[in-house]
């Protein structure tokens, strides 16, 4: 009788060090995307920069856009306007918190649109232009370690735990040594891979990343492709009035 | 005459197997006749409601690499294809409009947007609708007939505003919670690829749905040209050819891991592994001051947006045409691509199913089905009745002996054989035209009622009335004959091989 207590004993205490050791693991996961989110999002100070886009289409051409971006992170805010090509000049993204309006400086018209949105024919989405929210929008469902190039690197399966993000599944590989996203994979619901993001450049600011040049490939049209560059960056305060419908429209006029 | 003597009395002597083989015969003959004569039926009846209510009897675009259709591009490899606007469009519709025989024309566009009403800012109440850009006054000339108005009236010539689809103000109101009306406003948003996203406050000024409709054609919303112009982005400036730095071209020519994290050209990484090299730059941070003056002239010169932005009153994705005769569609057609040609034109002319989309391509192609199915039907009855008529030509091998024993030759073996499968398949492929036209007959008179939207666009209106067309009659005499030498093929080379010997020894 004695031995069977010992056994069952030892057997409750060996499942329960597997599952404080994984729930450390999986913790540990989670704190690297708290990690990300907190390097690249910039809370305590606004942002603004210039960001240049070149499309590569193989049925369309290429198409550049420069647009002038303004970020208040803490507030979820952002907005970007697009200064070329000047048929699109003045056509501005106003976000505040959930909310995306569009706005056409031609029929002086706001429309709600979506943060799951390709920004203006490009590959970017309209989501990848906020503050970086891993940590809130996703669990880790899988890991492993392996090289990207020639950085060491964790390989991090991501699950929405809602269905307001842009993509359901994402698979990242994030640098071992400081935690900075190198590339992502997007997937759908029904795990088909969407589109591949590359972020091989980043600058510093500060004590905060932020990636200088993104790549986005389509993967659902062969050859598509938008590199963002982002030049011009600023973290001084930036005028409240600035994420506001109002300020979208007079500078239109 | 010596020999339908013989191949009549051997009939007569095997009357169940004759039996088998002509009811076979005479079913097959039976139903190709009946299927043919409602395909053709439904065929011109489809033909009609599309000449009449969508597409004319030709039409013209200008030139894609894949197909193209009035919904645009439907292939799967010309999805991400733009519809290119018909060069020299005026000269284009003078040409086609003096030809003879030309009854109509009509231009045509084609988009798509989101609808929305001001104020409207739920993410997930998006209804989207497809947009037919018209000219209102050509468009009713061409399709007098085509539309059911629930509510409000057309366009008026010469005016701007929206012909809302009856589904798509459906799924608006549910989205909305509320009633829409004619004369209300509504916010038509959607993406092009020279201004990007654009937003056109419509009004709406009916409500409708196409008389004979199917699932594409639902969410087709008519509209003013000069709006989607403005949409599509269908403006007088075309886009500018970019030119991109060297850098801008390295990086987007060489999108993989390796060049981009592995130390190529453009991750100019260092060498170390896991090195910060190459990967992060300290950032030249600005310092900016945006007081109310810089920040109101951040976009500078705004004038050029104007300019860019006027829309090309020539610029149509589609001129349709409607003829006197629908017969000449093919001449005209040939004669309006050689003036392109001639021309230098970069469009095409094609016939109406090429720009019908896909269910009316589908509806067309269940013709070709319903033949092979015959075809099928068919190669089965001749193995049917080679058999049978193999097992005739056995059980008769001492007869056939005896006839080769007494100077039979082997062609009159051979016409033997062929002339009992013919009488057969003839008299009894005759039974089954009668059968079939009596059968047609009654369908025509009696109507076969389409059940469901389907039917109604494969059979061009709410009833079909077959008629028995002269094509099937000839196909199915052709088939019966064809069947009958067919099916003779195989047992006369049995018959053939009988030697008068082999007659003796089984006698």
């Amino acid at each position: 009788m004695k031995k069977i207590r010992l056994i069952l004993t030892a057997a409750l205490f060996i499942a329960a060090f597997a599952s404080a050791t994984a729930s450390a693991g999986e913790l540990n996961y989670t704190k690297i995307l708290k990690s990300i989110d907190n390097l690249t999002s910039f809370k305590t100070t606004d942002f603004s920069a210039v960001m240049t886009m070149v499309t590569e289409d193989p049925e369309k051409g290429v198409d550049k856009k420069v647009v002038q971006q303004f970020r208040r992170d803490k507030d979820d805010k952002f907005l970007i306007l697009i200064e070329e090509p000047d048929v699109q000049k003045g056509q501005g993204y106003l976000r505040i918190n959930d909310n995306l309006w569009f706005y056409d400086p031609e029929s002086r018209r706001f429309s709600h649109t979506s943060l799951k949105e390709n920004f203006s024919n490009t590959d970017a989405k309209h989501s990848d232009f906020g503050r970086s929210s891993l940590a809130e929008d996703y669990t880790v469902t899988g890991h492993s370690e392996g090289k990207l190039g020639r950085y060491d690197v964790y390989i991090l399966d991501l699950k929405a735990k809602t269905n307001e993000v842009t993509y359901p599944y994402m698979k990242l590989w994030i640098t071992k040594k400081n935690y900075l996203v190198l590339k992502v994979s997007d997937y759908s619901l029904t795990k088909r891979l969407l589109r591949t993001s590359y972020f091989p450049k980043y600058a510093k600011v500060g004590s905060k990343y932020t990636p200088s040049v993104m790549i986005f490939v389509d993967n659902l049209v062969k050859g598509k492709k938008t590199q963002v560059s982002i030049k011009n960056i600023s973290i001084d305060k930036l005028p409240d009035s600035i994420f506001t419908k109002s300020y979208v429209e007079r500078v239109n006029r | 005459m010596v020999l339908f003597k013989i191949a009549l009395r051997n009939l007569r002597e095997h009357k169940s197997k004759t039996l088998i083989i002509g009811i076979i015969v005479g079913l097959g003959i039976m139903i190709l006749l009946i299927g043919n004569s409602m395909m053709d039926t439904a065929t011109k009846g489809l033909a009609k409601t599309y000449w009449n209510n969508f597409t004319g009897h030709i039409m013209i675009s200008g030139s894609t690499k894949g197909d193209l259709t009035l919904f645009g591009p439907q292939s799967m490899n010309s999805m991400n294809e733009s519809i290119p606007k018909i060069p020299d469009y005026f000269k284009v519709k003078d040409y086609v409009s003096s030809l003879p025989g030309v009854e109509a024309v009509s231009p045509q566009a084609f988009g798509m947007s989101t609808i929305r009403t001001e104020g409207d800012d739920s993410e997930s109440s998006t209804t989207f609708t497809q947009l037919f850009g018209i000219d209102p006054e050509l468009y009713r000339k061409m399709f007098p007939d085509n539309l059911e108005i629930t509510e409000g009236s057309f366009i008026p010539e010469g005016e701007e505003g929206l012909m809302l689809s009856e589904h798509v103000k459906e799924a608006l109101e549910e989205d909305l919670g509320r009633k829409l009306k004619p004369g209300d406003q509504v916010l038509l948003t959607s993406m092009n690829d020279l201004s990007g996203m654009k937003i056109r406050e419509v009004s709406i000024r009916g409500i409708f749905r196409f008389k004979y409709s199917n699932p594409a054609l639902d969410r087709i919303s008519l509209i003013d040209m000069q709006n989607l112009r403005v949409l599509n982005g269908m403006t007088v400036t075309a886009a500018k050819d970019i030119k991109l730095s060297k850098n801008e071209e390295t990086m987007l020519n060489n999108v993989d891991d390796n060049s981009l994290f592995g130390g190529g050209a453009a991750g100019e990484a260092g060498s170390a592994s896991g090195s910060d090299t190459g990967l992060v730059e300290t950032a030249t941070v600005q310092k900016k001051k945006y007081t109310e003056s810089v920040l109101l002239n951040i976009l500078g010169d705004k004038k050029v947006r104007e300019k860019l932005s006027k829309t090309d009153s020539g610029a149509w994705h589609f001129l349709l045409i409607k003829l006197n005769n629908p017969a000449r569609a093919r001449r005209v057609i040939r004669e309006i691509n050689t003036y392109f040609k001639n021309n230098n034109i970069n469009a095409r002319a094609v016939d109406w199913l090429s720009g019908a989309g896909m269910i009316a391509q589908m509806s067309s192609n269940i013709k070709t089905i319903f033949n092979v199915i015959v075809l099928i039907i068919a190669i089965v009855a001749i193995i049917i009745m080679m058999n049978t008529i193999v097992i005739s030509v056995t059980e008769r091998i001492p007869e056939i002996g005896t006839m080769r024993a007494i100077g039979a030759q082997k062609s009159f073996i051979r016409r033997m054989i062929i002339v009992e499968t013919l009488m057969v398949s003839v008299i009894f492929g005759i039974i089954g035209i009668a059968l079939g036209g009596l059968v047609l007959l009654f369908l025509y008179l009696k109507g076969i009622p389409a059940t469901n939207i389907f039917f109604q666009i494969l059979f061009g209106g709410k009833v079909l009335h077959p008629v028995m067309s002269v094509q099937s009659l000839v196909l199915s005499l052709v088939v019966t004959a064809t069947i009958g030498i067919l099916a003779s093929l195989y047992p006369v080379s049995v018959a053939l091989k009988i030697q008068p010997v082999q007659a003796m020894q089984r006698t």
